[in-house]
């Protein structure tokens, strides 16, 4: 007998045993074949090699305690001095995303970090699915690279990726949103309140 | 059962002498070699795929952080088998609001898929074979579940799953004809239509 058949034939065996009285279960026995054959061969997703959950819980809670105590210096420092570029604001938001990459706990993670992280950051890590996380294409890539400016301090530079990324069609409404918001921060860092206000409609009508 | 993607030949419970000595290779060649059958059970349990496969990660984890408690005289498959099972069991508990966020945040990804780059025919198959499985794996309560994938999908003996289960061989078999039957009604007009059965004897069900 090829091997290929000897599961059928146990199968066709079991069947028997289950149900003697021979075909009135034909039907189902086909079905149940063509079960098998799909399950037999489906395609298998490779390992994902990631920090366990468990891991990643922990890591997870202690990067976002440290990142509290960085968003409090920070704001402590946003007081003093104004109109700089706050060094622990931009370590925060290159902590949240090494988190993120490293953890790939893609739902929580992004749900704990906009408390901790700035506006701008808030606006493409809030979503579960977002690009920041796994950035499966060229759009996703530069919102992160978008993010990633914000939390330098590059506003200039997150302004030259997020006006093109505006027009994009492909563009979901939930990226569009988020990207306006990020993008009106950068503009008000950049002292054009006028044009940050236009698109600020956006981020004060969304829950914080 | 045999796993046709399995990379090599060598049995598993062969490399665990290997393992508990942290011998790298071995277990990545574990690894390798367990996670197709370790996925597949995790999607039959669970019928998600994107929950299945997050889930044979860490089935993989506790796998070989348990391996020095296997007892070596009996199937290692059973042992296995038992042990996706029960965390499983202990997911679909636990499976709350946020594990449902995070799996569909997952899923899609499929950063590291194989058939990622795969022409869209196979792509297609693909996706029309994972949607089939996950519907009609849908369809059975979790006990049918368990005891269709084990039985009818994974080729366990019925004393075997009977164990794993922790029930007996007669609740095995109703549960497997419950499971047969309401799969042979919800999906028998698409999957079986190439039968040899007559048209008439087919043409008389209809009516």
């Amino acid at each position: 007998m090829n091997p290929e058949d000897e599961p059928l034939a146990a199968l066709r065996d079991s069947w028997r045993d289950l149900d003697p009285s021979g075909d009135s279960d034909a039907r189902a026995f086909l079905v149940v074949t063509k079960l098998r054959d799909a399950w037999q061969h489906q395609p298998i997703p490779a390992p994902r090699y990631r920090v366990p959950r468990r891991f990643a819980s922990w890591r997870a809670a202690i990067a976002a305690a440290l990142l509290a105590v960085a968003t409090l210096a920070l704001s402590q420092h946003e007081i003093s001095n104004p109109g700089r570029i706050p060094p622990a604001r931009a370590r925060a938001g290159e902590l949240a995303i090494e988190l993120a990459r490293l953890t790939t706990w893609s739902g929580t993670t992004a749900l704990l970090l906009p408390c901790f992280v700035c506006l701008g950051c808030e606006a493409l890590l809030a979503s579960p699915d977002s690009a920041v996380v796994l950035p499966p294409n060229e759009r996703d890539q530069r919102l992160s690279d978008a993010l990633r400016a914000d939390c330098r301090g590059d506003w200039s530079g997150a302004v030259a990726i997020l006006e093109p990324l505006l027009d994009d069609p492909q563009l979901t409404s939930d990226q569009h949103t988020r990207a306006k918001v990020a993008l009106a921060r950068a503009y008000q860092q950049l002292g054009h309140s006028d044009r940050a206000l236009a698109l600020a409609d956006v981020a004060l009508a969304r829950p914080h | 059962m045999t796993d046709p993607r399995s990379p090599t030949p060598l049995d598993t419970s062969a490399l665990i002498p290997r393992i508990l000595a942290r011998d790298p290779q071995a277990l990545e060649l574990f690894y390798k070699r367990e996670h197709p059958v370790v996925y597949r059970l995790c999607f039959g349990f669970l019928a998600d795929p994107g929950a299945a496969e997050d889930l044979a990660h860490d089935a993989l984890h506790r796998l070989i952080d348990g391996i020095g408690s296997f007892d070596r005289s009996r199937p290692y498959a059973a042992w296995r088998n038992t042990l996706v099972l029960n965390l499983c069991r202990d997911r679909k508990r636990s499976d709350d609001a946020r594990s449902r966020a995070e799996n569909r945040a997952a899923y899609p990804s499929h950063a590291a898929d194989p058939h990622r780059h795969a022409d869209p025919a196979t792509l297609a198959a693909d996706a029309e074979i994972r949607q089939l499985l996950t519907e009609a794996l849908s369809l059975l309560t979790v006990r049918e579940r368990e005891v269709f994938v084990l039985r009818d999908l994974e080729g366990v003996e019925s004393t075997e799953a009977a164990a794993m289960l922790g029930i007996t061989e007669g609740t095995v078999r109703s549960l497997l004809c419950l499971a047969r039957r309401r799969l042979r009604d919800a999906l028998g007009d698409r999957l079986a239509v190439a039968t040899d059965e007559p048209k008439a004897t087919r043409q008389e069900r209809a009516r």
